[in-house]
């Protein structure tokens, strides 16, 4: 009788700590929860969560925010780029969009289609951060039109186009070891032909001519397309959408074409389907690649790690048409804030803390980057190595979505993970990558 | 005389603190595993991107475009090829290394952790190591093969889409060879030297013993590791993802890199959950087969 009493107990207890565990403490804060007053309720700081796939807004931006904001606290996460999509969709699924998180075209619409971010359009004729300027005036205005054009491409004319602000002015531009250039007697090119040449030079050299990886494949085909198609969808911006033009168009096409036969003469590194960003980086500076492909906020562990010996500088890559060159980029970093944020007046605040001028000079990451603010000016040491980026954003930017393979994320993933790949192995024919292409098009933007 | 109480009722009065105690597991099973899996079957039947209610009904057009899609069968495909050579090499492999320790080498115990090491390390880390080891410009196996006169040899081992595949299998064996190896020497410890010493008066050679004492007793463990490495690599997702995320162009997709891409990078849900479904079908299928083909081989014997 005893040993069933025993048992009886021991399975209570065991049923006890079961239901005990699955419930909630009320009184203990969450660390994973949504915003809220830190602390208990005497005290007064708010805390902010943050999700940034940019590391130049990292710790050391989050220290100088709270010392200037003593009441607001933020949680800062970093996930990489190619983790973004699963981190955001997951943290969405369960109610815990960040109050403040990074963004991009393809995301960045269906976040607003899905009511998930903050029209600011109120907030942007509100004081920036220092509270000396209209927060809207103080982004170089051709940065914001891009901006507010990938809302307007994505989701069609609306009221507002201002629900996420850019962060720095993306430009790519190519990263060069002037001594190697010196060595093979070459020069930055000023022509397509030119650059060919230097890639031919540099292949017989025994370098890997140009730099590719399997985040930013899309890269080259982009560029070539905002050659290739500017004509027509400079003249008819809406050609894809009212079928115009498709991804079977012969500059479509052409496209491509070329990008394969950058990849068929052997320019490319052989692992430059599946490589990360960061064995690119390896390579240049073992000074096995030549040229590198890259956006300014990459450049840091190449400086910091290049051999003294190097001698680094930058120029725009030319156009393969003939035509004005001009960068991809823009506006691809924006920040927003979530439509549920409890804090929006905090979140908007450091917001316009991150597209600051006072974050912009006081955080040392931030040095290489281009502000796409007004009033900021690099050293001029600095803007002379920067030159590649300055000048290509000179050139203006090519549209976040000009041939739309960025339009949304079922194209995106499959263009860079499964057709370009298969395209370059000759795996899949011209035509059936652009059919296929046309097809995603067709079923994902129906509705 | 008391009259024994057989009644439904009394019964289970009788088994109450037994079903108090499978009541936490069960409770625990129904939260983490029951209504999920119901949730899914729910999900599977949308069309969903991971955000917000389900409202687009769509029937079974997930699992319908999940059947059509080319992708899907080369991602199984492959998942199949990885459990054939895993299970020939790596359980082969395993018993060659179990029979040598078995039968006494100088410094077993040594050989014996340092053989089993592989298998304690995350997939990630060795996924992240071999990954590095695979690297056409900085990668020891290139390097090695130049440094051997094998220059022409050397390749983008992941980034191939012929030797990407081969190039998992092969990390992922020498993952999986030393938990073969220490079961089946584990059976090989407990083996009654009866068996043996009466081969040895009879004459049996070395080789009869293996063939007619030594395999037919660990007939029984080789099946149940087989069970282990069909499961095990079903469920493959964190070093292939590590390694080459599927790439390069689906070379080395398989059915759990296919789920994650289709859920979190094109946050296509419901065909996701629906790929998913195919595949726990197909898990459950595998298991009832190899648990008949058990009892059959059990009463055969």
């Amino acid at each position: 009788m005893n040993k069933k009493a025993l048992t009886l107990a021991t399975s209570l207890a065991l049923v006890g700590t079961i239901v005990a565990g699955c419930g909630s403490d009320n009184n203990s804060a969450g660390g994973n929860g949504n915003a809220g007053t830190g602390g208990g309720d005497k005290d007064p700081t708010v805390t902010l969560r943050l999700l940034t796939t940019n590391p130049l807004v990292g710790e050391e931006s989050i220290e100088l925010f709270e010392e200037q904001n003593p009441g607001i606290k933020v949680n800062y996460e970093y996930v990489p780029t190619a983790d973004y999509s699963a981190k955001f969709a997951a943290l969405a699924a369960g109610g815990e969009i960040p109050d403040v998180f990074w963004t991009q075209s393809g995301f960045y619409t269906d976040q607003i289609k899905q009511g998930l971010v903050k029209d600011l359009s109120e907030e942007m004729k509100t004081k920036n951060y220092e509270g000396d300027q209209v927060w809207e005036e103080t982004f170089i205005p051709a940065l914001l039109d891009n901006a507010r054009n990938v809302v307007k491409k994505g989701l069609g004319e609306r009221d507002n186009y201002d629900y996420g602000v850019p962060f720095t002015m993306t430009t790519i531009a190519v990263l060069y070891d002037k001594t190697i250039f010196d060595q093979l007697n070459i020069t930055p090119p000023a022509t397509w032909d030119e650059f060919m040449a230097n890639n031919e030079t540099l292949k017989q050299a025994g370098y890997t001519a140009l730099s590719m990886h399997n985040n930013w494949i899309d890269w080259y085909p982009r560029l070539f397309w905002d050659q290739y198609t500017r004509d027509e969808l400079t003249s008819n911006p809406n050609a894809f959408e009212d079928g115009t033009m498709s991804f079977s168009s012969e500059s479509v096409k052409q496209g491509l074409v070329s990008f394969k036969e950058l990849w068929d003469k052997g320019y490319f590194p052989s692992n430059g389907i599946t490589a990360e960003l960061q064995a690119m980086q390896q390579m240049f500076v073992q000074r096995k690649l030549g040229q590198f492909l890259i956006a300014p906020d990459k450049l840091e562990y190449i400086i910091n790690n290049a051999p003294k010996e190097m001698s680094l500088a930058t120029y725009a890559l030319p156009g393969i048409a003939g035509l004005p060159s001009r960068s991809l980029g823009g506006s691809s970093n924006v920040f927003a804030v979530s439509e549920k944020t409890e804090h929006p007046e905090e979140a908007v605040r450091l917001l316009k803390f991150i597209t600051s001028k006072t974050h912009f000079s006081e955080v040392d990451a931030l040095k290489y980057s281009n502000s796409g603010l007004n009033n900021i000016e690099s050293e001029p040491e600095l803007e002379q190595f920067l030159s590649g980026f300055t000048n290509a954003a000179a050139g203006g930017f090519s549209p976040d979505i000009l041939v739309p393979t960025t339009i949304n994320t079922q194209i995106s993933t499959a263009f860079k993970t499964d057709l370009l790949p298969n395209y370059l192995f000759g795996k899949i024919s011209l035509d059936e990558i652009t059919e296929q292409l046309q097809k995603l098009y067709e079923e994902t933007t129906k509705n | 005389m008391v009259k024994p109480k057989h009644g439904f009722w009394s019964q289970i009065r009788e088994s109450v603190p037994a079903y108090l105690l499978v009541l936490p597991t069960f409770a625990v099973f129904c939260v983490f595993l029951y209504i999920p899996f119901v949730k899914a079957l729910r999900i599977s039947t949308f069309k969903f991107n991971g955000i917000g209610d389900l409202t687009d009904y769509v029937g079974f057009a997930n699992y319908w475009r999940v059947l059509q899609d080319e992708k899907f069968y080369s991602a199984f495909w492959n998942t199949f090829k990885l459990i054939g050579v895993d299970s020939l090499f790596s359980i082969g492999t395993g018993f060659l290394l179990a029979f040598v320790l078995y039968k006494g080498i100088k410094l077993k115990r040594f050989f014996n952790t340092a053989l089993f090491i592989p298998y304690l390390i995350s997939m990630v880390v060795i996924g992240s190591i071999w990954r590095i080891i695979y690297d056409p410009t900085i990668g020891p196996l290139n390097q090695f093969l130049e440094a051997i006169g094998l220059a022409e040899w050397a390749q983008p081992w992941l980034s191939n889409e012929h030797t990407a595949l081969p190039a998992i299998m092969l990390t992922w064996i020498w993952h999986t060879i030393p938990f073969n190896m220490l079961i089946i020497y584990a059976n090989l410890m407990t083996m009654p030297g009866d068996f043996l010493e009466a081969a040895e008066m009879d004459g049996a050679t070395p080789l009869q013993k293996l063939r007619y004492i030594i395999l037919p007793y660990l007939l029984p463990t080789f099946g149940t590791l087989l069970l282990l490495t069909v499961t095990t690599d079903l469920k493959a997702f964190d070093m292939v993802w590590v390694m080459t995320q599927g790439g390069p162009g689906g070379a080395s997709e398989v059915i759990t890199s296919y789920v994650y891409r289709k859920a979190f990078s094109t946050q296509d849900f419901g065909t996701a959950t629906a790929a998913s479904v195919i595949m726990m079908l197909v898990m459950v299928t595998i298991m009832i087969v190899a648990q008949l083909a058990g009892r059959m081989g059990g009463k055969g014997r």
